[in-house]
């Protein structure tokens, strides 16, 4: 596959062999965590002491052949989480500046595939979708064999174009159900109002987001020197500056805007994480895993 | 405002464009970059600011500004103290001012209507009248030496009248005596409160630092205080001058070297005239090239004393070169004595001798019949030509004898009539023996036997002799010989000297009978050559001239005259010569031109010339000189400027470093 390697891929499943459990969430919920719903489920779980008011159905009658107590026999349900990625494919996902080890398109590419693979491996599904979406590009739920091959074309299929639109060209939300859980993948360079109304829309969308935020080290750390001409991938227009005159202003620009993200993506059901593309996958990876999933 | 180097105002815009030239010409390449977060340059491009962002043009207008301000103080700015309202004139402080009007001849060069000197003067004496009761002044007039003034005293009003009445003289530049001068002037202490000014109103010319290479500040009372102010004219326009004047040759005409001062802009002179003492000008001649700023003329035959003159051009004081050549003093022609009788017949020595003084009346020469007694000794003032050595009397013997002792020169053709081996003896103490007769030919004569003889223009090997007197090694020089019979080289003309004279001898004797050499065709410059050579050699005065300001001498060897001599010069003025040692010592003449001088019954011409040599005429402008210049166009404005002016090189320097500094700041560079 194009953005997942073996490496990787033999990273994140030596991980999802630990029961994993969401952080910062109250209540079990994903990555098989959620096995206390107890019910009509197909696997025996225990048994417990009958008491008055407890279903007759469910006592053990075999047992209290042997024993002449009563028990009551337990069934655990798999519940499985759907999870969704959401990647931003807008044209300035395409920047790879200096010291960058992808572009953030690449990279974005590699760490979704890479959480893709531990959920299918813990047999939940995940889907995936675009910004700017269109019909046709994303790849609906599954968890099936072969699954992680679509996701992986998809990816490939795919390359940044356009400008950020916000959300509102996502599919309606459904509204029952429970809500999936979100990989949202993009560099978040769109106006404060814009930012403002994706973190609603995100936190409204999903049970829980993740919002990985894409950072190249040449957009925030503003290497170049001497007049360069700057041209927006996304048809903004051009700057001309001495740029070595402009990185200070730049850096606190940068600052500000990282600590806006920060604030806004970061509630009960947005969690932030940056993605610094000159860092290493495997950094990466583990630093979030570590961080979010216990 | 006036400034001390007009042109170099020219360097202000270019000074002002220079930082410029390297934005627009060597701009470097600009990278473009497609960026992403195009967002946040624009916040950072918000947040620089306007003034942030005008800041590379500020530093660059600093930039062109402080250069531009350092170029137009290298231009010299003075500004006119008058015109300051805050430095009232009553309130400045007292100067000493010491004016230095520069007298040599190249202040003649003709200069906006006028000629260089009358603006020199001119400038003098405004400035002068504008000095105030608390100023002193002192005027110096110079050329290579200090000619007058050097002392204070003088109130400004006379010192102007001294200035407007004086003239250029003769002599060179030289500006070190006379800023030696001025320096001393100045450093006298007495004043130490005064601004203490030289105003040199010279014409900046080369020559006149030869002696000053280190420059001003070198010479003895120089102080750094000092202000120095000088004209500066422009580029002379073409000069002209005859350098030299020569013989091309016995008989021949005088050829004058011409020389100019730029051979880069200038074409050869329009003409070249002779003048003649009386003023007659005399056509002039074509030119030959010498070189790239020289060229020579053959002049008319006559006079053989005169001038001649190279122009037109801006300084015409110099164009003139006199000459008098030497022994060419009247009533010094040759002597010849023969033997008789007084028409001489036709193939003797006497007879070709006279046949060549009449068919050329510029070679004075007088013929006579009086061979045995040389009564006529003391009537020539030339070389005696004696046609055969008779046996003079005693008292004729002994004249010979004292003219050669005196100086005198004697050209003796052996007789063929006469036995001439004990005369040849006792005259000039040669020993012959002979006639020896043969078939003698002329051997190979050389070119430099007599000076403009050239042997080689005729047939000379074709001069043959049946007789002749063998001479014996001696102390003579031989000239020129013959091949005897056997191959073997036989004197033919010699020269010994006898006492202070010099005695020429051929010893064949002019007779057919003996040689042919009087009837060939080289005979008539043979006998020319002996001749001026026996007069520059030997009898009668001599000394062309001299160089202004420098002495000379005319030879005179034997004893004066009476009543001495007196030299008269071209403006009528009449100087008594002192004599000493054989000749007329003649003290440095200030005035070019042809003096005339006489003695007794004698007269002759001396030739005083300026000395080209020291590069006066050339005119040449100093490329660097050592003072603030002054354009002559605006002379006694930029003088007055000087005099009360305030020179403000050092505020612009100060705003050109303030204007740096700030464009450095500005930038965050650390200088």
């Amino acid at each position: 596959m194009r953005y997942l390697d073996q490496e990787t891929a033999s990273r994140v499943r030596a991980r999802a062999l630990r029961p994993l459990r969401l952080a910062g969430s109250g209540r079990a919920e994903g990555f098989h965590a959620a096995r206390s719903s107890h019910g009509p489920g197909q696997e025996f779980s225990e048994y417990r002491a009958y008491s008055e008011g407890d279903p007759v159905r469910s006592i053990d009658w075999k047992l209290y052949a042997r024993s002449d107590r009563y028990y009551l026999r337990r069934f655990s349900r798999e519940e499985a989480i759907r999870f969704e990625i959401l990647a931003d494919a807008s044209a300035s996902m395409s920047f790879a500046g200096p010291g960058a080890l992808f572009s953030k398109w690449e990279y974005a590419c590699r760490f979704a595939m890479a959480l893709a693979c531990l959920c299918l491996f813990r047999r939940d599904p995940c889907g995936l979708e675009f910004l700017p979406s269109a019909p046709g590009r994303g790849v609906p739920q599954g968890a099936g064999a072969g699954h992680l091959a679509r996701l992986d074309a998809a990816f490939a299929a795919v390359s940044p174009s356009g400008a950020w639109d916000g959300l509102s060209g996502l599919a309606p939300r459904s509204s029952g159900g429970k809500r999936p859980s979100l990989f949202f993948f993009s560099d978040l360079l769109c106006g404060r109002a814009e930012l403002e109304a994706a973190a609603r829309e995100l936190a409204a969308r999903a049970g829980r987001c993740f919002v990985l935020h894409l950072q190249d080290p040449g957009e925030f750390g503003f290497p170049w020197r001497g007049e360069t001409l700057f041209s927006g991938l996304e048809g903004e227009g051009r700057e001309t500056g001495r740029a070595d005159e402009l990185e200070g202003a730049y850096r606190a620009a940068a600052a500000r805007r990282l600590a806006l993200c920060s604030r806004l993506f970061s509630s009960p059901r947005l969690s932030y994480f940056p993605l610094r593309t000159d860092l290493s996958l495997a950094r990466n990876l583990d630093g979030f895993l570590a961080g979010w999933l216990k | 405002m006036t400034f001390g180097r007009e042109w170099a105002l020219w360097l202000v815009p270019a000074a002002f464009l220079l930082p410029l030239l390297p934005r627009l010409l060597l701009r470097p390449p600009r990278p473009e970059v497609r960026f992403g977060a195009m967002l946040l340059l624009r916040e950072a491009l918000a947040g620089a600011g306007a003034a942030r962002r005008a800041r590379p043009v500020l530093a660059l207008l600093l930039r062109c500004l402080g250069a531009a301000s350092a170029a137009f103080a290298f231009s010299d700015p003075v500004l006119d103290g008058s015109s300051l309202p805050f430095l009232p004139a009553a309130g400045r402080a007292p100067s000493d001012v010491v004016i230095l009007l520069d007298k040599s001849y190249s202040m003649r060069t003709a200069f906006a209507g006028g000629d260089r000197f009358s603006l020199a003067a001119e400038t003098a004496a405004a400035a002068l009248r504008s000095l105030g009761p608390g100023d002193r002044a002192a005027l110096i007039l110079f050329d290579d030496e200090v000619r007058g003034g050097a002392e204070w005293g003088a109130g400004p009003e006379e010192l102007a009248r001294l200035a407007l009445s004086a003239r250029p003289g003769w002599g060179v530049t030289d500006y070190r005596p006379a800023l030696e001068a001025a320096f001393a002037l100045l450093s006298d202490g007495s004043r130490p409160e005064a601004r203490k000014k030289a105003l040199v109103l010279g014409d900046g010319a080369a020559d006149g630092f030869a002696r000053m290479r280190d420059g001003p500040s070198a010479l003895a009372g120089y102080s750094p205080s000092f202000a120095l102010a000088g004209l500066d004219f422009p580029e002379a326009p073409a000069n002209y001058w005859a350098a030299g004047v020569k013989r091309a040759g016995p008989g021949r005409a005088p050829e004058a070297t011409v020389s100019w001062n730029d051979a880069a802009r200038s074409s050869p002179p329009s003409h070249v005239s002779l003048c003649a003492p009386g003023g007659t000008t005399l056509p002039g001649p074509r030119l030959r090239r010498l070189g790239e700023a020289s060229a020579s003329a053959v002049l008319s035959a006559e006079p053989p004393r005169g001038c001649a003159a190279a122009g037109p051009d801006a300084l015409s004081a110099d164009d003139r070169r006199y000459y008098a050549f030497g022994g060419a003093a009247s009533g010094a022609g040759a002597l010849v004595l023969h033997p008789g009788p007084e028409s001489p017949p036709p193939g003797g020595a006497a007879y070709f001798l006279r046949k060549y003084f009449s068919s050329r009346p510029s070679s004075r020469g007088t013929v006579f019949r009086d061979h045995g007694s040389l009564a006529a000794a003391g009537e020539g003032r030339g070389p005696l030509v004696l046609a055969g050595l008779p046996p003079f009397s005693p008292a004729g013997a002994a004249a010979l004898g004292r003219r050669l002792s005196e100086g005198g020169a004697v050209i003796a053709f052996v007789s063929s009539s006469l036995p001439q081996a004990g005369e040849l003896k006792s005259y000039f103490g040669l020993s012959a023996s002979g006639p020896e007769r043969g078939e003698f030919r002329a051997a190979d004569w050389p070119a430099d036997a007599l000076p403009g003889f050239l042997p080689s223009a005729y047939e000379s090997g074709r001069v043959s002799a049946s007789s002749l007197y063998r001479l014996a090694p001696g102390p003579y020089e031989t000239l020129l010989e013959f091949a005897g019979p056997g191959g073997e080289k036989v004197p033919a003309l010699v020269r010994v000297r006898v006492g202070a004279g010099l005695a020429y001898v051929w010893t064949a004797g002019l007779d057919l009978a003996w040689c042919d050499l009087a009837v060939k065709p080289l005979f008539p410059g043979f006998f020319s050559a002996l001749l001026e050579a026996a007069a520059d050699d030997g009898y009668g005065p001599s000394g062309a001239g001299a160089a202004v300001g420098a002495a000379g001498a005319i030879r005179y060897p034997r004893p004066p005259p009476a009543g001495g001599a007196e030299l008269r010069g071209p403006s009528g003025a009449v100087e008594r010569l002192r004599y000493r040692a054989g000749a007329f010592e003649v003290p440095p003449q200030d005035e070019p031109g042809l003096y005339s001088w006489r003695a007794g019954g004698e007269s002759g011409f001396y030739a005083v010339n300026l000395d080209h040599s020291t590069g006066e005429s050339r005119l040449l402008r100093a490329a660097e000189a050592p003072w603030t210049r002054l354009p002559a166009a605006s002379a006694a404005e930029a003088a007055l400027l000087f005099i009360t002016g305030v020179g403000v090189r050092p505020v612009f320097l100060l705003l050109a470093a303030l204007l740096l500094s700030a464009e450095v700041l500005l930038l965050g560079r650390r200088p």
